[in-house]
């Protein structure tokens, strides 16, 4: 038994490569060690499936009658385990107006929109376009969007949704998990709003 | 009565609210007036607030009084008839009065030439 200490392992030759062991050999990575990877790695059974999952939630409320973008209270965080790493973002809410209000969505990791449209204006580049149902106060639509980010990090990813309100003539307001006339009651319920982010190993 | 129709009603301000507003802590904190936006789009906020949580409330109460005392107009509209069978319902009332039919002769005539274009088999 003996213990090898390098910094590096190189092949001889530029472009070759380097073999550990032979057919029948394990090798073991003992508990509390990390083994990190920021480049490409094949052959593993691991890859392509789900490393860590999170989830964010919004059981309040929140509203805006603002044509500028803000958050709309709904984030989650994670640290990807490898710079190869994807991170599939699912976003379901609820929204409501009774007001003819229409609301943009967006998504962010940190402050970099991510799965927004191809268009050069912030009013048309968003992810999700709602229009509430005109005239009915107890009514919520629900939404729903998915996005496979490649953030290329391995840093804690911030990923929340932003909302801004289309038109603002007229007193419009949109609110998030609850509907305009909100009298607590079956007929104007309350509802909540998840994003669920999880690691694909790649 | 909904914090942000009161505050509409006080002026045409662009705000953004999260959670309930039940006191002066959530409205100093929760509370959030829009001065502008950065090149994204992103909503830039205000340090200072342009009404104060007294007069929302005030105002909140005053629409809501307004609301309670519209209640009839909400209990009357819910068992209207269709708005079609008050008309239908009109038209027939002028149809048995020779008078009423003279008096309102252009809602009459254009109803009833529709009428007898189409007669019940």
């Amino acid at each position: 038994m003996s213990t090898l200490e390098v910094n590096k392992i190189t092949p001889v030759g530029v472009g070759t490569s380097v073999t550990l062991g032979d057919s029948g050999d394990t090798f073991t990575i003992p508990s509390g060690v990390t083994l990190t990877n920021n480049g490409t790695a094949s052959g593993f059974p691991g890859l392509g499936k789900i490393g860590q999952v999170v989830q964010g939630t919004q059981t309040g409320t929140s509203s805006s009658t603002s044509g500028s973008f803000s958050d709309v209270g709904l984030s989650a965080s994670i640290t990807p385990t490898s710079i190869s790493s994807k991170v599939l973002v699912t976003v379901t809410g609820a929204f409501g107006s009774g007001t003819t209000g229409m609301a943009q969505f967006r998504l962010l990791r940190d402050s970099t929109e991510i799965g927004t449209s191809d268009a050069s204006s912030f009013g048309s580049r968003t992810t999700c376009w709602l229009s509430d149902t005109p005239n009915n106060s107890e009514r919520m639509n629900n939404y729903s969007f998915s996005y496979l980010d490649s953030p290329s990090s391995t840093s804690s990813l911030t990923y929340k949704t932003q909302w801004r309100l289309h038109d603002t003539s007229g007193g419009k307001t949109i609110y998030a998990n609850r509907t305009s006339a909100d009298t607590d009651n079956a007929n104007s319920g309350r509802a909540i709003s998840v994003i669920t982010l999880q690691e694909v190993l790649a | 009565m909904d914090i942000s129709k009161a505050i509409l009603s006080l002026g045409q301000y662009e705000f953004v609210i999260y959670g309930d507003i039940k006191s002066e802590q959530d409205w100093n904190d929760n509370v959030k007036f829009v001065s502008g936006a950065d090149e994204n789009g992103t909503a830039i906020f205000s340090d200072t607030k342009p009404v104060t949580y007294q007069q929302v409330l005030d105002k909140q109460a005053e629409l809501q009084a307004d609301y309670d005392a519209k209640q009839y107009q909400r209990d009357r509209a819910s068992e209207y008839p269709q708005i079609g069978d008050q008309l239908d319902k009109l038209w027939h009332s002028i149809n048995a009065d020779d008078t009423l039919k003279t008096q309102f002769a252009d809602f009459y005539n254009t109803i009833k030439a529709v009428k007898d274009k189409y007669p019940k088999e």
